[in-house]
């Protein structure tokens, strides 16, 4: 009697139980953890089917098609080899060198027995992946012989010819991280590679450890030491990336540890699926030293190269004063007491103070003094404002990351000159036989230091150049320097740095399918024109826009126009305050 | 703890042979497979059917998510393709790119692949992902290219080489100037497959318990009944080994205890009537011992009486002579009939001893041959005697095996109908036989079991003449019993009977076979065959208590 009610009991319970096993219809809410995955440079690829050789193909048709089909790398590319004849065709390999050309200027024309291709080039990338703009018109031979009945192409030239949309579809532009020279911050060096994701962990640390590309080189160190290479695979699983090194990687001290650490959480971080990096030199883990195994994701913080962090402010001249817009300017008649007078933060007795620039607590402008222009600079909060330097005329000066101030300053004889104050040290100046000739308006470094970026030319012609800082042991020059923006974006006004990879610049357009007038343009630092983008301005005063600045991680893009300074937010533009030369800086020291 | 059985002939089995002997002799090995067989069909095709409608739906949810994808990827790709009007092949391009990145982005990472196909010469293809356009089979580009959204089972093929099993569904995209396109969507079915898997590897394993549970349950529920009925048997067993008070234990009030209950009903009136019968046997055995004692007294007085008048008898007339010789010749038949009498009695009470000493039986064999070569000369028969070379030297006692020699040579003598009677002597495997065979009469069919009874007569007209008590071969019996041999007989009508006396060479110890054939008509073939333990012959029975009986 007993065991049967017993039995009746766990028969009750398992059909509870049973009746538990469907689908939830209630319950708790689970708060889920996904990450932000920002700036991540491994989504799908689309990849391009070009269509292989027809029968009866004319020689210039064949050697279109296949400049059309370079732009698929599958299989080795296949279906570009099927253009050639076999003999070559069994051994071509496919160069590395990439000409860009535009699109709608291919010419292709046959004389005899060869084929002379025309392009318009619009930019270059070097075997190692570097772009840099081109301009001008190139011709190429494309020798043509019949190969079993067909008409196939006997020498192919030695770089792989791509329009630009084709380049877009089949590469992908990363960022390999090198440090600067102060091992403060990373540097991006922004190559582009084949858009396939297979082995991307791999193609990303060999590029690294293969060191930066010429034109970075002498701006930047790469922390690994000389003949480090990869022993393996980069495998990521489940999150964790494991990159082998050679025991090379052994002799590094424990700054240089740290900042390889860095290297590699910056360059790999860009894999969505990255969430913790283990080192490996000669088979064991690296100790870093201060940081623990394995590292994370969100680790390095410090080595951001856009080295603003979140308390940076706007600041602005008025009426001779640095000024600073009261919190949240809302937009409607409320706010426009507010935008008028701004908070005032600093200003000197009868120095009418122009184009202040803040960063670390210190503040630097431009003011009167007898027979030119001095260089103040101080402490922001409080003290007295220094003259350092005096000149004829100088540029709106600029901070670096490493406190350095630079300006380009004009003697009396008309001389220019790129001076540079470094903090609590004696100015100097620095060579920069490129700007030998210009007309420099402007010189502004990027946040990390090993870059700058200048306007150089006549009013109505004034161009922007990108050049490096090259620093050899202390001694500072800059060089390389190069356009970035094509042919048609003219009159620049003025340039300011958006974050490590992209400038924004005050333009017009010879384009006569867009409105007359200036407006914003963010470009890449390498010129690459896939990266263009106009800024609209619909909702500014209709006068010109006169000066720009900006900073990275979604801050505001702030334009001075009319007297006003007003900023876009998710492309809306509000009035901030009235006033001039806005600029970003950090407050805190 | 099973019932015995009857062992089989030949004592190695093969592993099969012995397989087979537990399938007939458990009850619960039987259920047990029969019930894990059974179960194991049904759990097994109740595990395939699950698996297939888990299969089918899994596969069909993903069939339903394909097509609407295909739709709305169609959709897009025709508003788009439909109307679009391209100057050149840059700007058609362009059209396809945004279209392409448009499908493109609506697949999260690695959910699904788009590929955008053309046959045209001029224009390019798109396709996303790492994988390869070989994967669409032709079958599919030709439904396809009738006009049909379609949707086949294929692997799905990468760029590094690696297949997945995957589902490709494809549509035909209407574009007017540009084209022609197809839109091919590849899932993977990786999770599938997965899911797949791990139900198929839940189902093992809960049919696996399931099946095991229910053999289980099966055994339990069988032990439950065989248990009795083994406890049933063995105090049956028991019981016919002479414990007469053998019961079974009764519990609970089933159909289990019914038996039970049955059984000691059975036990208990059994031993009540074995335990009169045995009374009876008692009483009526001594009522022959004190008669028969009682009887010696009075025979002494009439006994010396008689011999007197014997002695006498040439004194008397001549019808008074005869009558004193006719007694004389009587009483000794009377003397020989109680002390017979006597002796069963004594046998019966378990009253004798055996006084055993080595005896050589070729010699005993001829000392009783002379013993009764009177009478062979009376009857005129040969007596004929195949002994072997070597003494056979048995412990036995004299004096009573003499005496069954001799009851079996002089009823052979008397039935011999004048033929030679044969004895042979043989030893044997720890035993010893003697056998007497004559040609007379024989024995009917079944009174060669018959024959051992006391005041048993083959043939009740020469009762008389013979001067036989009718108690010689009993006494002959009791006295090999006695030995722990076997007495046993043959006979044929027409071809005479054969009487065999086996003893072991040591009192008390056992054998299985007997050196000598007791059917003679088998010696023809093999001479030396070891007799069976059961004789083969239908008429020669083995009685109750001799050895080769189950115990």
């Amino acid at each position: 009697m007993r065991a049967r009610r017993a039995g009746v009991a766990v028969i009750g319970v398992g059909l509870l139980l049973g009746g538990c096993a469907t689908i939830p219809q209630g319950g708790a809410v689970h708060v889920a953890h996904v990450e932000n995955r920002d700036g991540t440079v491994d989504e799908p690829d689309s990849r391009v089917l070009p269509p292989g050789p027809t029968e009866g193909q004319a020689p210039p048709d064949v050697v279109r098609g296949f400049i059309n089909a370079s732009a698929s790398a599958d299989n080795a590319y296949a279906i570009a080899r099927s253009f050639l004849t076999r003999a070559v065709g069994k051994a071509w390999q496919a160069p590395r060198a990439v000409i860009v050309y535009d699109e709608g200027s291919l010419q292709a024309n046959l004389s005899g027995r060869v084929v002379t291709v025309t392009v318009n080039q619009v930019g270059r990338i070097d075997a190692r992946g570097g772009f840099s703009l081109a301009s001008g018109s190139l011709s190429f031979q494309y020798p043509v012989t019949k190969d079993r009945g067909e008409w196939r192409i006997a020498t192919p030239p030695e770089q792989l010819l791509l329009s630009e949309a084709d380049v877009r579809r089949s590469f992908r532009s990363v960022d390999i991280y090198f440090v600067n020279p102060s091992d403060q911050v990373v540097v991006p060096d922004r190559v582009y590679l084949q858009s396939s994701r297979r082995d991307l962990p791999t193609r990303l640390a060999e590029r690294l450890l293969s060191g930066p590309s010429s034109w970075l080189a002498p701006a930047v160190r790469t922390a690994f030491p000389a003949g480090t290479k990869l022993t393996g695979r980069v495998d990521v699983r489940n999150g964790m990336a494991t990159v082998p090194l050679s025991r090379q990687a052994l002799r590094a001290n424990a700054s240089q540890r740290r900042a390889m650490s860095a290297q590699l959480v910056w360059t790999l971080k860009q894999l969505t699926d990255m969430s913790g990096l283990e080192i490996l030199a000669g088979g064991a883990p690296l100790d870093v030293p201060g940081q623990g195994a394995p590292q994370s994701r969100d680790d390095w913080p410090s080595y951001d190269p856009d080295v603003l962090d979140s308390d940076a402010a706007v600041y602005y001249s008025r009426d001779g004063s640095v000024r600073s817009p009261v919190d949240n300017p809302a937009a409607g008649a409320a706010g426009a007491a507010q935008i008028d007078n701004g908070k005032v933060l600093r200003s000197v007795p009868n120095v009418p103070l122009r184009h202040p620039v803040v960063a670390g607590g210190r503040l630097a402008a431009l003011g009167p003094v007898p027979d030119g222009v001095g260089l103040y600079t101080g402490a922001l909060s409080s003290g007295p404002l220094a003259v350092v330097w005096r000149a004829a005329a100088m540029t709106p000066p600029a901070f670096d990351v490493r406190g350095r101030l630079w300006t380009v300053v004009t003697d009396a004889a008309g001389k220019q000159r790129v001076l540079v104050v470094p903090q609590g040290g004696r100015p100097t100046y620095v060579p920069a036989p490129d700007l030998a000739a210009g007309d420099v308006q402007q010189l502004c470094p990027s946040r990390d230091g090993a870059r700058v970026v200048a306007v150089v030319g006549q009013p109505g012609q004034r161009q922007v150049y990108v050049g490096r800082v090259a620093d050899h042991g202390g001694a500072l020059s800059l060089g390389g320097f190069h356009t970035v923006l094509p042919d048609r974006y003219v009159d620049v006004a003025d340039v300011g740095w958006l974050d490590a990879d992209r400038i924004v610049v005050l333009v017009k357009t010879s384009d006569t399918g867009r409105a007359a007038g200036r407006f914003p343009l963010v470009a890449a630092v390498d010129g690459w024109p896939g990266l263009e983008a106009t800024v609209l301005t619909a909702g500014l005063p209709s006068d010109e826009p006169l000066q720009i600045a900006a900073a990275p991680g979604g801050h505001r893009l702030l334009v001075s126009v009319g007297g006003q300074i007003w900023g876009s937010a998710s492309g809306i533009w509000q009035p901030l305050a009235v006033g001039e030369d806005p600029a970003y800086g950090s407050p805190a020291s | 703890m099973t019932l015995d059985v009857v062992p089989p002939v030949v004592s190695e089995l093969s592993l099969v042979g012995r397989l087979a002997q537990r399938w007939r002799s458990s009850l619960q090995l039987r259920v047990a497979a029969t019930t894990f067989l059974l179960s194991g069909v049904v759990v097994a095709l109740l595990g395939l059917y699950l698996q297939q409608r888990l299969t089918d739906g899994l596969l069909s949810a993903k069939v339903t998510a394909a097509l609407t994808e295909l739709d709305a990827g169609v959709t897009k790709a025709d508003a788009t393709l439909g109307s679009a009007y391209a100057s050149d092949p840059a700007e058609t391009e362009t059209i396809v790119d945004s279209l392409f990145e448009d499908l493109k982005r609506a697949t999260p990472t690695g959910l699904y692949d788009v590929a955008l196909i053309t046959t045209s010469s001029t224009e390019n293809g798109r396709i996303s992902g790492e994988i390869s356009d070989t994967s669409i089979p032709a079958r599919l580009t030709a439904s396809v290219g009738e006009g049909n959204k379609a949707y086949a089972y294929a692997p799905l093929r990468y760029l590094d080489g690696h297949t997945v099993e995957g589902l490709i569904a494809g549509g035909p995209v209407i574009s007017t100037g540009v084209g022609p396109y197809q839109l091919y969507y590849f899932f993977p079915l990786d999770q599938e497959e997965a899911t797949i898997a791990l139900v198929r590897r839940v189902l093992l394993t809960v049919g696996a318990m399931l099946v095991v549970l229910v053999v289980g349950v099966a055994a339990l529920v069988t032990h439950q009944v065989v248990t009795p009925v083994r406890q049933a048997a063995r105090s049956a067993q028991r019981f016919a080994t002479g414990l007469l008070e053998e019961r079974m234990r009764v519990r609970g009030s089933d159909e289990l205890a019914q038996l039970a209950t049955s059984f000691n009903a059975m036990a208990a009136s059994l031993q009540s009537h074995i335990q009169r019968l045995e009374s009876l046997s008692r009483l009526q055995r001594r009522f022959v011992a004190d008669v028969s004692h009682e009887l010696r007294t009075p025979l002494t007085t009439v006994r010396m009486a008689a011999d007197m008048l014997h002695q006498s008898r040439s004194q008397f007339d001549p019808e008074v002579a005869r009558s004193a010789e006719l007694l004389q010749t009587q009483l000794n038949r009377f003397e020989l009939l109680l002390a017979d009498l006597l002796e069963i009695s004594r046998h019966d009470a378990g009253a004798v001893e055996l006084d055993t000493e080595p005896v050589e039986l070729q010699q005993l064999v001829r000392q009783v041959v002379d013993d009764v070569r009177v009478l062979a000369e009376r009857r005129a028969c040969d007596v004929v005697l195949d002994l072997p070379g070597d003494p056979v030297v048995v412990d036995a006692d004299a004096r009573r095996l003499g005496r069954v020699l001799r009851n079996l040579l002089g009823n052979a003598l008397e039935h011999g109908a004048g033929q030679p009677v044969e004895v042979s002597l043989r030893a044997g495997d720890g035993c010893a036989a003697v056998s007497v065979r004559d040609r007379g009469p024989g024995l009917r069919p079944g009174e060669a079991g018959l024959v051992f009874n006391r005041f048993w007569r083959a043939d009740p007209a020469r009762s008389r003449h013979t001067g036989g008590t009718g108690l010689g071969l009993s006494i002959a019996l009791e006295d090999t019993r006695l030995h722990g041999g076997w007495l046993q007989a043959w006979g044929e009508p027409g071809r005479g009977a054969v009487f065999r006396m086996t003893v072991p060479l040591r009192v008390g110890a056992s054998f299985a076979a007997s050196p000598l054939p007791l059917d003679p008509t088998e010696t023809e073939s093999t001479q030396t065959a070891p007799a069976a333990p059961q004789p083969r012959d239908p008429v020669a029975a083995v009685l109750p208590g001799q050895p080769g009986m189950p115990q």
